[in-house]
């Protein structure tokens, strides 16, 4: 009887090229988790207690304006380096009527918080996120991360790491155009 | 008492016993579906968003920490286990599922070794039951003569 | 001076491999005998130049020569040396350094111990296969991954220092090095199969000499995951000691095939059968490893082993491939001639028991493969980012886990060929009847959980087998030489050392599967917030906090909770769960503090960093983890035993005068259970 090693050894051949083939193609792919696919979905609603003693902020106030919603603390060297660039773009924006900015703290004490925006002086919303409960919604996995959601309230822009001046002239951009 | 049913008494004995405590163990380790219990399954199910290879119930990375403080959350709102997987995935994508999903791709991650096992356990039966068919070697009449002969002529 | 002299001896040893290939094929092809024994001596070169290199390596990091970049990447001057000489495997290069370190004392091992059949073209081609191994991984050094890579600029004052996880502890000295003399061990069986294929000689010669090469090779691959299973638990301070993550299944799928295959070799050696799928075993394993090395360093899963991205993953794919190639070309090749015409009597026989294991075992190692690698596939045929993990592994493994064990309770008890009732009868009943009893057993005082009750129960039933295995041969010993119990135990055991070699392995492996079920299904877990001074009672035990102590060095800061443990009124100790920051990377490195116990491990963690007035403690009680580690340390033992020489067997002649005075006969090597139980 003749050994069926020969039609083995070749099947298993071939599923190993099929294999090999797979493999060869994920070489230069990082595996990294790249996060949530917030892009082109709904806002997740959020109604958060506000940091510096105002009103709470309502994702459903914020219906038909174009919001930023910028996760970050106190700590962070990231949000430390695009802090300049929030301020800048605040200063350029926030006169616009149909724009609005909210931070929301991650990960920090709200008095650590609370003692660098008195000592920024920063002029946009503020808010803690007590449970936690909007970072998870949003789908974040760490700090700063930037949010551009248009007038509509899709998001439209997500970027997890700090933001320049150019990047979020971008995302308002594209914003402003798809409503 | 037949001598035959002597010999299978102690092995039915055996297995009656045995089924019993199958039977006991099963009843008594259904898992718990107290909120501590639901939270610490779900937790081993979900994976940390930010970690190497860590299940949300063993980190203690933020994101792990606050998807813990979330399964509570919802826990304690009624949800059920499956409404708070889809919510988490919702937020961080099929990623973080440690058992995946049976749909779509995930039946070749669960059939592929099942169907090898069955397939490997119904070619051995087919291999045994062939093998053990086949006739013992059994010395043919013209043998036998041949060794007749042999011995008369000793 | 160092890169380059380590450099040199790199080429140098790509060299000798290479000229040993060309001299060897020129001496088979030829049949000169000559070219055959000055082929082997090129191993020589292959050896010195691997331990040149390392020396060199180690020169350069105890030195802290900055200039090299794999030194400035994995020690800094603060450094204990503990750690400086380890940081040899702590990243890359250094460990395909280790590695042809280690695949050249094995290929030295092999010369010395086959120097009188150097001229056996078997021989010749098994050294050929070994020399193209070590070829390549001198290449990777030579290339991709040159661990003597010269820094490009400014030679930095200080080196950024090892990975804070991997100066930890002492276990980083012990668990890769034995690893890989295990992982690495795994070319010798295939450097004889594929002379085997080539030469088309699979007689019992080929069998021997792979058989032990295979055993030794797969005890320190053995000993090695257990070590790295303890490393996990002791530093990584998650609470665990196996997650299922890539590279844990890189190590353990040829360990799966590799037990596989010193089964289904018994087989081959009783009924001369099953030597395709034996050779494709171990070409599996081998190729097993080379997949899994590629999984792991080329990037393309994410690891809590992972290293950085390098460029040899497609030099390690391209390797695979030649290395399958060459294993599936040679069987199609000669895959009538291995045919042998044999068969099997009959279900109940140990024969059949071995097919069904390596059935479960081949299962096994497809269901890691699977879920290793199926992240991979979404990924390519998707695009998507899927996940697998613990749950799904459990969910898969814990009824292939318990298949095996039902197996090896019952397979040393069956006969070969075939069993009577009888016969099972007289070796099962009284096992089967223990397995049974400790399950009411522990049933009754609260056992939960049916993956663990009924490992206790096939557990006992398999100990009470092993138990009844050697009384009765001792017993039949003793009757017939009439030496005392212990003389009899080791005598006894020398006459079969396999036999009883692997039933003490099997022995190891019922504590292992007990403790994995108790230690993961019974244990407490609690995080408690302590103010100084004040305690909590968790399972038993009573924790209290006493304060923070926090010690800064050069090396790395420490702040640790001083925490005593108390069962009842017996002070246990003072244990110091404790955070480190290094000052080269960023994020706290925790490290747990753990209490081992014959029973029971108090394992503390800091979820909170401690300050003076309070703390967030992780306390868990896990049972049986001890037990874990013994049962490789009895697995270790087994394994030796069954590596001792077995005495020459002696053809027993019938003596009118009853059994001969002194030490003179040993029971047959044929039957392997003591010759008055024998039917």
């Amino acid at each position: 009887m003749k050994h069926p090693a020969r039609k083995i050894a070749l099947a298993v051949g071939a599923l190993f090229v099929a294999f090999a083939v797979l493999l060869a193609s994920q070489v230069h792919v990082s595996p990294s988790f790249k996060g949530g696919r917030l892009l082109s979905k709904p806002v997740p609603t959020f109604d958060l207690p506000s940091l510096t003693g105002g009103p709470d902020v309502r994702s459903d106030d914020l219906q038909g304006k174009v919001v930023l919603v910028n996760f970050w603390n106190s700590w962070c060297i990231p949000c430390q380096q695009e802090h300049a660039a929030l301020s800048a773009f605040y200063a350029r924006h926030h006169a616009d009527g149909d724009f609005e900015m909210v931070g929301i703290v991650r990960d920090d004490t709200a008095s650590a918080a609370r003692a660098w925006v008195r000592a920024h002086h920063d002029g946009w919303s503020f808010v803690t996120d007590p449970q936690g409960q909007t970072s998870v919604a949003f789908g974040t996995t760490g700090q700063p991360e930037s949010y551009m959601i248009a007038a509509n309230g899709i998001v439209v822009g997500v970027q997890r790491s700090a933001v320049s001046v150019d990047d979020l002239e971008k995302m308002l951009a594209v914003a402003k155009s798809s409503a | 008492m037949s001598p035959r049913v002597r010999v299978w008494l102690p092995w039915a004995f055996l297995g009656v016993v045995l089924a019993v405590v199958l039977v006991v163990v099963v009843a008594s380790s259904q898992p718990s579906n107290s909120p501590t219990a639901r939270a610490n399954r779900l937790a081993h199910e979900l994976r940390c968003p930010t970690c190497e290879s860590e299940a949300v119930a063993n980190s203690q990375a933020p994101a792990a920490v606050a998807i813990r403080v979330e399964i509570k959350r919802r826990i304690a709102a009624g949800e059920s286990d499956a409404e708070i997987r889809a919510a988490v995935v919702k937020s961080y994508t099929q990623y973080v599922l440690l058992l995946p999903d049976g749909h779509g791709i995930g039946m070749i991650v669960w059939g592929a070794p099942i169907a090898v096992l069955l397939l490997g356990a119904g070619g051995l039966a087919i291999a045994l039951r062939r093998w053990s068919q086949q006739p013992r070697l059994a010395a043919t009449a013209a043998d036998e003569e041949l060794v007749a002969r042999a011995r008369s002529e000793e | 001076m160092r890169a380059s002299l380590g450099y040199a001896a790199l080429s140098v040893g790509a060299a000798s491999c290479l000229l040993g290939i060309f001299t060897l094929l020129a001496g088979l092809k030829t049949g000169s005998e000559r070219l055959l024994a000055v082929g082997r001596r090129y191993v020589i070169g292959i050896a010195a130049a691997a331990a040149v290199a390392v020396g060199a390596m180690e020169w350069a990091l105890n030195t802290h020569d900055y200039a090299i970049k794999y030194v400035a990447g994995n020690v800094a001057n603060a450094t204990p040396r503990l750690f400086t000489i380890t940081a040899l495997w702590g990243a890359l290069e250094g460990s395909i350094l280790l590695w042809a370190l280690i695949l050249s004392g094995y290929l030295v091992a092999v010369t010395l111990l086959f120097r009188k059949r150097g001229t056996d073209p078997l021989v010749a081609w098994a050294t050929v296969t070994g020399y193209s191994v070590a070829l390549f991984f001198f290449g990777l050094m030579l290339g991709p991954a040159n661990p003597f890579k010269v820094v490009s600029g400014l030679e930095p004052a200080n080196g950024s220092g090892p990975n804070p996880l991997l100066q930890d502890h002492v276990l980083m000295a012990f668990h890769p090095p034995i690893l890989y003399l295990g992982y690495v061990g795994m070319t010798v069986p295939f450097m004889f199969a594929v002379g085997a294929l080539v030469t088309g000689r699979f007689g019992e010669g080929w069998l021997v000499d792979v058989r032990r090469s295979t055993l030794i090779a797969w005890g320190f691959l053995t000993i090695g995951i257990i070590l790295g299973a303890w490393w996990s638990y002791e530093v990584l301070g998650w609470g665990g000691y196996w997650s299922w993550d890539p590279v844990e299944n890189a190590s353990f799928m040829p360990w799966l095939t590799a037990t596989a295959f010193i089964h289904s070799l018994m087989v081959q050696e009783r009924r001369g059968m099953l030597r395709v799928w034996n050779l494709s075993l171990v070409i599996a394993t081998f190729c097993l490893t080379i997949l899994g090395t590629f999984l792991t360093r080329s990037g393309v899963i994410n690891s809590v082993h992972a290293f950085s991205q390098s460029n040899i993953g497609p030099a390690l794919l391209g390797f695979l491939g030649l290395v399958v190639a060459v294993g599936i070309g040679l069987i199609a090749w000669r895959g009538d001639k291995l045919h042998t015409p044999g068969r099997i009597d009959s279900p109940l026989s140990r024969e059949a028991a071995f097919l069904a294991n390596n059935l479960l075992f081949a299962g096994f190692a497809f269901v890691v493969l699977m879920g290793t690698v199926f992240p991979l596939l979404a990924e390519a045929l998707q695009g998507r980012q899927l996940s697998v993990g613990q749950p799904y592994f459990d969910r898969l493994v814990v009824p292939i886990g318990i298949g095996l064990l039902f197996l090896m309770a019952v397979a040393p008890a069956l006969p070969w060929r075939a069993a009577s009732g009888e016969v099972l009868r007289r070796r099962l009943l009284v096992p089967a009847y223990i397995g049974v009893t400790t399950m009411v057993v522990t049933v009754a005082f609260g056992a939960h959980g049916i993956a663990q009750v009924v490992s206790f129960g096939l557990g006992s039933f398999a100990l009470a087998g092993i138990g009844r295995n050697m009384i009765s041969a001792v017993r039949a010993r003793r009757s017939a030489y009439g030496e005392a119990p212990p003389v009899a135990v080791v005598n006894t055991v020398r006459g079969n050392p396999r036999l009883y070699g692997g039933l003490i392995v099997h022995a190891g492996v019922v504590i292992i599967a007990i403790a994995l079920g108790v230690s993961s299904g019974y244990a407490t877990r609690r995080e408690v917030s302590l103010q100084a001074g004040e305690s909590a009672k968790v399972a038993g035990y009573t924790v209290t906090y006493l304060g923070r102590t926090i010690d800064a060095n050069a090396q790395k800061t420490t702040i640790s909770a001083r925490v005593r443990i108390r069962q009842g009124s017996h002070t246990l100790g003072v244990y110091t769960p404790a955070i480190s920051s290094f000052p080269n990377s960023d994020g706290g490195i925790g490290t747990p503090s753990v209490h081992t116990g014959i029973l029971r491990d108090v394992y503390l963690t800091l979820v909170s960093s401690p300050t003076e007035g309070r703390v967030t403690l992780g306390v868990a009680v896990n049972p049986l983890v001890a037990w874990l580690w013994t049962g490789g340390l009895v697995m270790g033992l087994g394994t030796g035993v069954a590596l001792v020489p077995m005495k020459r067997r002696r053809v027993r002649l019938p003596d009118p005068q009853g059994p001969p005075s002194g030490a003179a006969e040993e029971p047959s090597a044929e039957d392997d259970l003591a010759p008055v139980a024998a039917g």
